[in-house]
């Protein structure tokens, strides 16, 4: 399925070159080359390595005379840090495995009813079923942290209170309309 | 942490059993509302909104946000209505920021299951499919993530994007998940449980990154989050290095922000699984800092003479840069070769995403340096708003 969608003609991936001026387009290809050659100088003793499969003597220039293996430690730190990594990695999924497999994690806490939204907004149900109703809603945020609601340009408008940076005042809203909260997993 | 990534993701792809092989059938498709939040974004609106009305999803509506917008988004909007009847449109008054364009949306929505994306993102049409199926495996979970893409690839940086947001970051979130905690959900492609917002007081006004907030917000109070590498999403990416700039360095501040805000609930145990991540991203800061104070000795060293435990007579790598490249280049074809299915251009892109590692790791030095002070000199109380983002050449 994604193999068949995901094609240049489809229209989704933007290619155009052209939107480029020469000098960026000669700037931007004189940085790949520049850095390619870069790459090549860092990657050579590899690259010598491979070339040279049976040359032992090469492995030995690397590895012994410009100072290779006198890094064994180095070598041998670097492995085990790997090995460490990848058994703490496979240890925490096993022991998730484990642990939580095959269980039912949490019962639902419910879903976002009117009342809960009405009493952390500081709205009537009724007023939360207007506003969901609306097909343009019109928002104005006004002093004190209220704000006010125009729906359809319907004459009546909703008032309400918005503070996310005191989201206590909000829950304590909550708390006082005694609200289910939240429940417990 | 390059090992980290590789052997994460290699075990999320192998043992991670929510891996199904063709699209999900979801019981009983409850309704969900596509939240858009925008502010002048007359370009880009309308196709979005279109590209959302072939969602192969039964039920869902759009609410659209236009937040504070001088532009012709409105008017787009409007006209839209007029074509699509599941298309409402939330209008604030005055600049509010994304957060709390969200809320407002969440406030006026129908449906129990919100997604939220960006004015200028194209969600695939299976994509809330994929991503709707999480909710029902499990009560507890409170987003799934999707996975952005780049769509826009003229230029050499908005290639090395593609590497980033291709591999990098799907790699990370992949072992995040296997971790079992997420640092972000991806907020231009992300499914919320709308109970779960209202349970954490929805999205903040006052952070940079709002989706690394809510993130941390929800896992803070036991909600779990999932990533879903198949629901996909198009994006556009900053060409330009001024634009990527401000955009790493506001995710950078966002990042810091969130360090200090969540410090305290990180001494409680059943938190632990927070841990690693806030560990990471700490040490990331402090190795930032450590190549700051390398590069200063480099500088000092050539004007006085310096102690030879602080010498530093180069920065260029030398026989560590033979682990470093090899490294990097196991890193970047693992993550290449997870998202190619998903992606079939990834590959040809490879001679420009080569350079992905070397750009990525200046580039988010730099911005790491200088996000930190930025964000302990910013006022906490200070409005996210809206800033004109970089959409790539015209």
């Amino acid at each position: 399925m994604f193999l068949r969608e995901l094609e240049f003609n489809d229209g989704v991936i933007i290619n155009e070159p052209d939107l480029m001026t020469k000098s960026r387009l000669f700037t931007e290809w004189s940085i790949v080359l520049a850095s390619w050659a870069l790459w090549l100088v860092v990657l050579r003793p590899l690259l010598v390595v491979f070339l040279w499969a049976l040359g032992v003597r090469a492995f030995y220039i690397h590895m012994v005379f410009l100072e290779g293996i006198s890094n064994f430690d180095l070598f041998l730190r670097g492995g085990l840090c790997v090995v460490i990594i990848c058994l703490t990695i496979a240890a925490w999924t096993l022991y998730d495995r484990l642990r939580y497999a095959g269980q039912y994690k949490g019962v639902s806490r419910g879903l976002a009813e009117n009342s809960y939204m009405g009493a952390f907004f500081r709205m009537t149900d009724q007023d939360v079923r207007r506003i969901k109703q609306g097909k343009r809603v019109d928002v104005y945020f006004e002093k004190g942290q209220c704000i006010c609601v125009a729906v359809d340009d319907q004459e009546e408008n909703v008032r309400g209170f918005f503070a996310p940076q005191r989201l206590d005042m909000h829950f304590e809203e909550v708390r006082r309309f005694n609200v289910k909260e939240k429940g417990e997993w | 942490m390059a090992f980290v990534w590789v052997f994460g993701s290699i075990v999320f792809r192998l043992f991670v059993k929510n891996y199904l092989p063709d699209v999900p059938v979801v019981t009983g498709t409850p309704p969900v509302s596509v939240l858009v939040p925008c502010h002048n974004e007359e370009r880009c609106i309308e196709e979005t909104v279109r590209r959302l009305e072939q969602q192969r999803y039964p039920h869902f509506e759009i609410i659209a946000v236009d937040d504070g917008s001088v532009d012709n988004t409105a008017i787009i909007l409007r006209r839209l209505q007029k074509e699509f009847a599941n298309l409402r449109v939330i209008t604030l008054k005055s600049n509010q920021g994304k957060g709390t364009g969200l809320t407002m949306a969440a406030l006026a929505s129908r449906s129990e299951y919100l997604m939220c994306i960006d004015a200028d993102a194209w969600l695939h049409p299976d994509s809330i499919r994929w991503m709707m199926w999480h909710f029902q495996s499990s009560p507890r979970v409170g987003a799934v993530t999707g996975s952005p893409k780049v769509r826009n690839r003229s230029s050499i940086l908005s290639k090395i994007q593609v590497g980033e947001f291709s591999s990098i970051i799907g790699m990370i979130k992949r072992t995040q998940r296997v971790l079992g905690r997420i640092y972000t959900v991806s907020g231009v492609t992300v499914l919320f449980r709308k109970r779960a917002l209202m349970d954490v007081g929805f999205w903040s006004n006052n952070m940079l990154t709002e989706d690394v907030d809510i993130s941390w917000k929800l896992q803070v109070d036991g909600w779990d989050i999932r990533y879903e590498p198949r629901a996909l999403c198009w994006i556009l990416v900053p060409e330009t290095l001024k634009g990527i700039f401000r955009q790493r360095l506001r995710w950078a501040q966002g990042g810091t922000e969130v360090l200090f805000k969540y410090f305290k609930s990180l001494f409680d145990f059943k938190h632990r699984r927070l841990w690693p991540i806030y560990l990471e991203y700490s040490l990331s800061l402090l190795w930032c800092y450590c190549f700051l104070l390398t590069v200063m000795f480099l500088v000092a060293g050539l004007f006085i003479s310096l102690p030879p435990q602080y010498t530093v007579r180069t920065l260029l790598p030398g026989f560590t840069g033979l682990i470093l490249a090899g490294v990097a280049l196991l890193q970047l074809m693992t993550g290449l070769l997870l998202d190619s299915p998903y992606d079939r251009s990834l590959l040809r892109l490879l001679p420009w995403l080569i350079w992905y590692p070397a750009v990525y790791w200046v580039l988010n030095t730099v911005v790491s340096i200088v996000a930190f002070p930025k964000t302990l000199l910013r006022k906490r109380s200070a409005l996210a708003v809206w800033e004109s983002p970089d959409r790539g050449l015209e």
